[in-house]
């Protein structure tokens, strides 16, 4: 009797079977190189192009110092820094021009080849030794700085007025969220007004009218002694508004925009003020006269964030199109352009010992600089869809909020530490309190949310439309 | 109040009531609608002022009263002041004679607390012209609480049902109305309500916010093609800036469109208006977002679809209904916008209301979110004396054509005499000119039907064939192109094609065959068809164009604006064309193409997979494994789509009388209307019925009387170019005029790839390198467009026939005078011959009497005959179709 086929099937079963196994315990063992796993994905998917004859985009990737080159936009890979790393942003489609070119994106398991290649230090062959990634020249190291710190207790509200200016029936975004370095005082914009609370008692301890339209910002200076808020109407006008702290009293009111004030800072020194708006300008007035010192003309579109460094020596502004620039605020003079979003920016924060600058943008990405070279430190994806608020904490821990919904805590080198407890709800800006321990944000419904950063547990929330007691009640139906 | 009759300008003192109501003239007996401010001054003295007791009081007051109790009065007399004398009363207000009277809507549907319908009342006058009466009419509702009705708009007060009587000049018209949820105020909808507002203010448009960038990065899609993304945009994208939803009136899009801060568009909505409120009601329930199940527009509805105007600065108003998913109607008259595509025959205001400018025809629209729709609005001379001449209807054609003629009050031209008509035919049908034999025997015949046995005979020709194989060739791009297409390829191709017309294939099946072609193009030519364009997108877009009539190339970004065509027709189209593969075969020139099991069309927002859908028809259930293409043909060809017959016959048409009925013919769409739909209806419809035999829609177009009519104009359809009153002087095609200057010149011509003495109409590659053709126009073939053959004059051209080759040398290679004379024919006797070969026609006396000094005993007759020759041939009477 002639056994059919399927009688002996399983012995070649068996067999594949066992070299796979054997197959995969090998290759859970070892790193990726280019040799083995690389390349043969390169002449499947990119050899048609990127070869030495065509050369597309002046990349060839069929040799491993052809990879390592770069092309003609510079470098594809960073050793141990996927995100950093083009050759890996375009395959996965986060980055144009999407490869390969006008085709779906390449199997998820092959891309994961090439992000554990990157990963393991870019090795050529087998035996040899990883890439070291590449170490900004500058030491980055984090000296809890206590620049800016003033003598004496740290300026604290009292006997500030605490009635609202007015209540909407229905509260609006809130756009700003700030904390005074040094004391447990925040600062959030509502409508017409700013708003001050104890981060620590979650007290309201002070309400300050904001008479020129809407604030859209709201900041401390680095001595947590005076308080800036920056707005105006759209279209029609817009200034900046500088009070006390400790008194709540007016001390300035600066500026004669004739749109509403986007970005703005004091400087640390409290003598100057930098604001920026559709304007494209970004000015800086003296608070002192109230002059205009500096008219600088760079921009090419809406400015949308200015930060002051924590020393005063540097004026950080950013702008819709991705543009962020450093400034010498003495004599307006450009340092450096920061070249690297492709998409507006939204906020930006100094760390406290002024030597590294975050930006957070439209494409999701934080992106830290160093500013001895005006190099790009670390680019990761805080959130997808648009990161809306970055702020520094004193030991160097960024926070950030993002229109994914969620709010977040990282440490310097992009490694995600604590998400925050949010429901659903798009967090506009993003604050560490005084002392690290505690992260506020604010809600385009109006909510302002408070957590403990350690486990982002939610431990309260701020008021952003509190009720007028017997005062005044705008009512908006 | 005092005005004076437009007609015979007579003076008229009247009361203020009389505005705007039609009245007969108590002078010259014709009918006008009174207009003008009435005067401040009363007609009557004012009354005293009461007893001296009182002070003087403001006499302007008592001036008032008296004006107000001489309205309330409304005295049904006029007065007419003639020179110094004191009037005489007159008859009442004679009303005017109407047969018909329409009310628009038929039917009333109000859902909803704040809904309106606006009516419109439109009578038809014993001529045809029609008259609007809205506001003349009387309006009766049966039941006051369920609805009431002001100025012909309707509004609700109860759930219910009742009736609105509208009567006029003893016609009554009954319009049922249903009103519902009166109670309701309905929520804001995003979609429904604001997305209409940002289009009726103009904020979308292509020259705003709807540009790609928008403006000032504020960016909406252009005439709303992505709601989603413009609700984004508006609400995230910069929070805090375009809207506050805590103090709404501050938002910055009210702001801005109400003009009160800086906005380059300026002032787009008045302050409280519907469009104000609308937004400002939206912004004070929260700005919601709609939910997925929000209904959308399935259908819109311009009314009257019809208007004929007598005379200038008539006035008709509109209503626009729009059909939701949902089972209801809107009236959204007020959210529509408006324009006209004759502004020199009807302009339309923004409330969508026509006036009437110069004799013509005018296609009035409306659009609203995807949808356009038009109304037609004729203006006719006001002359009740016209009268339509009593002339011999051909057949079909001559019957719809002559019906528009009459509404419009245009007599169609005589009809042609033999000679021009040999002539045109031969042109039109074979692109040859008729020997002198043919001519004479044409014209001295006698039988009464002998254009129409011409017609025959040269339908039968074989360059009857050939001159619709070129037209295809240019529609199908036949031409080779360096490195992508073949030379024997393209030859290939137009062989076939060939092929296929000699044998008389229903055009049907040729593009059947043409759509599905698969295979090696060697072996199969007709799939040349996916080689000549190998763009998914392309592709879908000529196939649309080419057998369709119809440019949905706008809508792969946005919208198409004037048509009814969005993106996601345009993807869901392209998915017929998304599995097409190509390998190469043996030969480098050589493709082989065939169906892929895979491939999708991708929406361009969002990258969402577009299932192909017919354009304008049903999605098709594609069973697994079987090929899209074949779907498409079959759909393409079937009696389910209306446009590929009437493309066609289109098409035919436009060849024959020098302008399609819709014209470009391949600019089918809603804001480009046929200027006579039935006529190209009927011609679509008895294509079909042909089985897309060409030769038999040929015969009716040539043997119809509207084929036969002379060039000359007459007063009343002198302005026309559009209606076919008359025929129109055409030049004739760069290859026509090639051959048939070679005919007449007895030359042959040698065309790359061809015998010696071939036509130019057969000349397969679009990229042939000929200077002639190339000056005259001849299309490249480089795309589908039929804007490729061009026939406008050009100072090459003139010189070219002047001093270039075409005519001295042919003339005497041709040797033509040259063996006439030898044949001992007398000169008279050279000149009619040559006359008849170019012309068609003997000459007149005149042009004997001229040329006679020139032929009395001459010292070279071949040279001055040469001459003549070579004058004919640069005259425009043979270089045009007359």
């Amino acid at each position: 009797m002639i056994p059919n086929t399927q009688t002996f099937l399983w012995i070649p079963a068996l067999a594949c079977g066992l070299v796979a196994g054997l197959v995969s315990r090998a290759s859970a063992q070892s790193r990726v190189t280019y040799q083995e796993q690389v390349l043969p994905l390169v002449e499947t998917h990119c050899s048609k192009c990127h070869n030495p004859d065509k050369k597309k985009g002046d990349l060839d990737l069929t040799s491993y110092g052809g990879v390592m080159k770069g092309g003609g936009s510079g470098p594809v890979v960073q050793s141990g820094s996927p995100d950093s790393s083009k050759l890996l942003r375009v395959i996965q489609h986060l980055e144009d021009p999407t490869m390969p070119p006008n085709k779906p994106p390449i199997p998820e398991k092959e891309i994961e080849v090439f992000r554990r290649w990157i990963v393991d230090g870019l090795l050529e062959t087998t035996a040899s030794k990883a890439v070291a990634a590449v170490k900004p020249a500058v030491d980055l190291t984090l000296k809890v700085s206590t620049d800016g710190k003033p003598e004496g207790a740290p300026a604290m509200p009292s006997g500030l007025p605490l009635t609202p200016v007015l209540q909407t029936a229905v509260p609006g975004a809130v756009l700003s969220v700030a904390a005074s370095p040094w004391a447990p005082v925040a600062a959030l914009t509502g409508q017409k007004q700013v708003l001050l609370y104890n981060s620590a008692t979650l007290e309201r301890v002070g309400v300050l009218a904001f008479t020129n339209g809407q604030p859209q910002v709201a900041r401390f200076s680095r001595s947590g002694g005076v308080l800036l808020a920056a707005g105006g109407r759209g279209g029609k006008s817009g200034r900046v508004a500088l009070w006390e702290v400790a008194t709540g009293k007016p001390l300035a009111l600066i500026g004669e925009e004739y749109d509403s004030v986007l970005g703005a800072d004091v400087s640390p020194d409290q003598s100057r003020v930098a604001l920026g708006g559709p304007g494209r300008l970004l000015k800086i007035y003296s608070t002192s006269t109230g002059e205009l010192e500096q008219k600088i003309k760079k921009h090419t579109d809406w400015v949308t964030a200015v930060a002051f460094s924590p020393n005063g020596q540097l004026l950080a502004s950013a702008d819709r199109n991705g543009a962020v620039h450093v400034w010498d605020p003495e004599n307006g003079q450009e340092i450096f352009a920061l070249a690297g979003h492709p998409a507006s920016v939204h906020a930006l924060s100094w760390r406290g010992d002024s030597k590294v600058l975050a930006s957070a943008g439209e494409d999701g990405t934080v992106k830290t600089w160093e500013l001895e070279g005006g190099k790009l430190v670390k680019s990761w994806v805080a959130h997808e869809g648009g990161t809306l608020g970055v702020a520094f904490s004193h030991e160097g821990l960024i926070a950030t909020c993002g229109r994914n919904g969620k709010v977040r805590t990282w440490d310097a080198d992009g490694g995600k530490k604590k998400t925050m407890e949010l429901g659903n709800e798009l967090p506009l800006s993003v604050a560490f309190s005084h002392d690290g321990v505690r992260v506020l944000a604010g809600m385009f419904s109006g909510k302002v949310f408070v957590w403990t950063a350690a486990d982002g547990k939610r431990v309260g929330e701020l008021d952003s439309n509190p009720p007028v007691a017997g005062g005044r009640v705008a009512a908006s139906r | 109040m005092k005005f004076s009759c437009p007609h015979c300008t007579q003076h008229i003192e009247a009361d203020a009531a009389w505005l705007g109501h039609t009245v007969t003239c108590p002078s010259c007996a014709r009918e006008f609608v009174v207009q003008g401010a009435p005067a401040v001054a009363p007609a009557a003295a004012p009354p005293a002022t009461p007893a001296a007791t009182r002070s003087r009081g403001p006499t302007r007051v008592w001036v008032g009263v008296g004006l107000v109790i001489l309205a309330c009065v409304g005295a049904a007399t006029l007065r007419v002041r003639q020179g110094g004398g004191i009037a005489a009363t007159l008859a009442a207000l004679k009303p005017v004679p109407i047969s018909e009277l329409r009310v628009f809507p038929a039917e009333v549907h109000l859902a909803g607390g704040g809904a309106r319908q606006s009516l419109v009342a439109q009578a038809l006058l014993g001529s045809g012209a029609t008259r609007d009466l809205t506001t003349e009419a009387s309006y009766t509702v049966r039941d006051r609480g369920v609805a009431s009705v002001d100025h012909g708009v309707v509004t609700p007060r109860a759930d219910g049902t009742t009736e609105i009587r509208v009567r006029y000049s003893g016609r009554e018209v009954v319009v049922p109305v249903t009103v519902g949820g009166a109670k309701a105020q309905a929520e804001v909808s995003f979609r429904l309500d604001v997305m209409p507002v940002l289009m009726k203010a103009g904020c979308n448009s292509g020259g705003c916010h709807g540009a790609s960038r928008g403006k000032e990065g504020f960016h909406l899609s252009l005439f709303g093609y992505d709601p989603d993304g413009d609700y984004d945009r508006l609400t995230r994208e910069i929070v805090g800036r375009r809207v506050n939803l805590a103090i709404p009136e501050e938002s910055l899009i009210l702001e801005k469109g109400l003009g009160k801060v800086q906005h380059g568009g300026g002032e787009r909505f008045k302050e409280g208006g519907d469009l104000h409120k609308t937004l400002l009601r939206w912004l004070q329930a929260g700005a919601p977002k709609d939910g997925p199940t929000v209904a959308h527009v399935e259908g819109l509805q311009i009314l009257p679809r019809q208007a004929v105007l007598e005379g200038k600065d008539q006035v008709q108003r509109m209503t626009v209904l729009a059909r939701y998913s949902d089972g209801t109607e809107r009236d959204v008259t007020r959210l529509a916008v408006f324009f006209s595509n004759n502004d020199v025959a009807a302009k339309v205001s923004e409330e969508g209301v026509v006036t009437s400018g110069q004799r013509g025809d005018a296609f009035v629209m409306a659009r609203f979110e995807t949808h356009t729709v038009g109304a037609q609005v004729l203006v006719v001379p006001r002359d009740p004396g016209f009268v339509f001449p009593a002339v011999a209807e051909g057949n079909y054609i001559d019957g719809l054509v002559h019906a528009k003629l009459r509404k419009l009050r245009m007599a169609p031209s005589e009809v042609c005499d033999d000679a021009t008509f040999i002539r045109r035919a031969y042109l039109d049908i074979t692109g040859l000119l008729p020997t002198p034999a043919q001519v004479t025997e044409f014209t001295q015949g006698m039988s009464a039907g002998k254009r129409e046995q011409l017609v025959d005979e040269l339908l039968q020709r074989k360059e009857f064939a050939d001159l619709w194989v070129m037209k295809f060739a240019e529609l199908l791009q036949i031409r080779s192109v360096q490195d992508q297409f073949s030379y024997k390829a393209a030859v290939q191709y137009y062989d076939w094609l060939r092929d296929q017309m000699l044998a008389n294939v229903p055009i049907d099946q040729v593009v059947r065959s043409l759509i599905t072609g698969t295979g090696s193009v060697f072996q199969h030519p007709e799939a040349n068809y996916y080689q000549v364009q190998t763009d998914t997108l392309k592709l879908a877009e000529n196939t649309a164009q080419v057998f369709m009539g119809m440019r949905i190339q706008c809508a792969q970004c946005h919208n198409h604006p004037f048509d009814r065509w969005t993106m996601n027709d345009y993807y869901s189209w392209a998915g017929f064309f998304a599995r097409i593969g190509r390998k190469p075969g043996e030969d480098p020139r050589e493709s082989i193409v065939f169906d892929r099991p895979d491939g999708e069309s991708k929406h361009l927002v969002g990258g969402r997979v577009m299932a192909p859908k017919f354009l304008g028809g049903a999605q098709p259930e594609i069973p697994e494994g079987k090929s899209r293409r074949e779907v498409l043909a079959a759909w393409i060809t079937s009696a389910d789509n209306p446009h590929f017959a009437r493309n066609l016959a289109n098409i035919v048409w436009a060849h024959f009388m020098g302008r399609g009925i819709i014209d470009p013919v391949d600019d089918v769409r809603v804001s480009n209307p046929a200027s006579n739909p039935e006529l190209l209806e009927a011609l679509g419809a008895r294509f079909a019925e042909y089985r897309f035999d060409f030769r038999r829609l040929v015969r009716d177009i040539c043997t119809s009387r509207t084929y036969q009519l002379s060039t000359r104009a007459n007063e009343s359809n002198a302005l026309d170019d559009r209606n076919f009153s008359h025929a129109t002087v055409r030049r004739l095609r760069a290859e026509v005029l090639l051959d048939v200057l070679t005919e007449v010149t007895e030359t042959r011509n040698k065309f790359q790839g061809l015998p010696r003495g071939a036509r130019a109409v057969e000349i397969p590659d679009g990229n042939v390198n000929n200077y002639f053709l190339r000056t005259f126009g001849r299309a490249t073939r480089n795309t589908v467009c039929s804007c490729e053959v061009r026939t406008e004059p050009n100072l090459s051209q003139a010189l070219h026939l002047l001093n270039g080759t075409a005519t001295h040398e042919k003339i005497e290679q041709g040797g033509v005078v040259k063996r006439l004379l030898k044949e001992s024919r007398k000169p008279d006797e050279i000149v009619d011959e040559l006359y008849l070969r170019c012309l068609a026609r003997r000459p007149t006396d005149e042009e004997r009497g001229r040329l006679a000094p020139f032929l009395k005993e001459p010292a070279d007759p071949a040279a001055a005959l040469n001459d003549l020759f070579w004058a004919l041939l640069n005259s425009k009477e043979f270089v045009f179709n007359h």
